[in-house]
């Protein structure tokens, strides 16, 4: 089951490729809204990602969250926040070169570094999950402590009530700074 | 499966890509679409290495990931917003009044 198909090393080879561009093009472009946009495409192909990984709730989670919230989120702030439009750039991306990117050699040499390190690294041999098993079945019973899950994980309740906290203290703190004051100096 | 140290490498460049943003680009949004990226970076390598051990715990924790990279773009967006009001533009290195 652990084996390398052609096909798996194809479709990874080729949705490398995607999220490798677009994320590329996120951090290149000069407008906002096109970054928006081209991070849409490389989450997607993150997700495909997870697919071959055989997390199919993982992926299912991560176009929901992160394509159907996060990033209209973000282009909602977009909307809000931009006044010029220049109508040049509305049409096509361009890319934003420039001597800023200089600042950036910290990035790649971070890169080069944790690569470096990696060609002398040795890894088990892949176990993956047996087949028949429920994955999804599976993450809920870890979430919740409960036992009967036919894949083995650590137990998650704690971690699982401290995040639900989280977000509740996140979502009170968002409301509390976009509130505008009513009779405030701003 | 694919090799682990390919989706090693994979999630290493996108992380890198994310921290060459927050490096180079002023825009706060800017900052918080890269931060989004290392975060699918770090994630991207629980779920491979989940796999590669046949154990649910990375998957479970690339869940909580999600959820809490939502909370913090929530807030963030709040911050954002605040930024905009304050020092009517969200360039990071405009806003200073509390550096001296």
């Amino acid at each position: 089951m652990m084996e390398t198909s052609i096909s798996d090393l194809l479709v990874f080879l080729f949705f490398s490729g995607i999220t490798l561009l677009s994320s590329a093009g996120v951090v290149l472009v000069k407008d906002v809204w096109h970054s928006a946009l081209l991070l849409g495409v490389a989450l997607l192909s993150i997700a495909v990602h997870y697919v071959l990984l055989s997390a199919e709730f993982i992926a299912a989670m991560q176009v929901l969250v992160y394509v159907g919230g996060v990033l209209i989120l973000i282009s909602f702030a977009i909307m809000l926040i931009r006044r010029k439009m220049d109508p040049k750039s509305m049409t096509s991306p361009s890319l934003n070169m420039g001597p800023h990117l200089l600042r950036g050699v910290g990035a790649i040499a971070f890169f080069l570094l944790f690569s470096s390190i990696l060609i002398g690294a040795s890894f088990v041999i892949p176990v993956g999950f047996q087949d028949g098993s429920s994955i999804t079945k599976s993450i809920g019973y870890a979430m919740f402590g409960l036992p009967g899950a036919s894949i083995h994980s650590e137990n998650f309740l704690a971690a699982f009530e401290i995040i639900d906290i989280a977000l509740v203290a996140a979502l009170v703190a968002a409301v509390m700074l976009a509130r505008r004051d009513s009779g405030g100096e701003n | 499966m694919v090799p682990i140290s390919y989706y090693i490498l994979l999630s290493a460049a996108i992380f890198s890509i994310g921290l060459f943003g927050v490096l180079t680009r002023r825009n706060a949004l800017m900052f918080l679409i890269s931060i989004e990226l290392m975060l699918n970076a770090a994630n991207l390598n629980f779920v491979a290495f989940s796999t590669l051990h046949g154990n649910l715990t990375g998957q479970v924790f690339s869940l909580f990931i999600l959820a809490l990279a939502a909370a913090e773009v929530a807030v963030g967006i709040g911050i954002i917003l605040v930024l905009q009001r304050n020092f009517s533009g969200i360039d990071v290195t405009k806003a200073v009044t509390l550096r001296w």
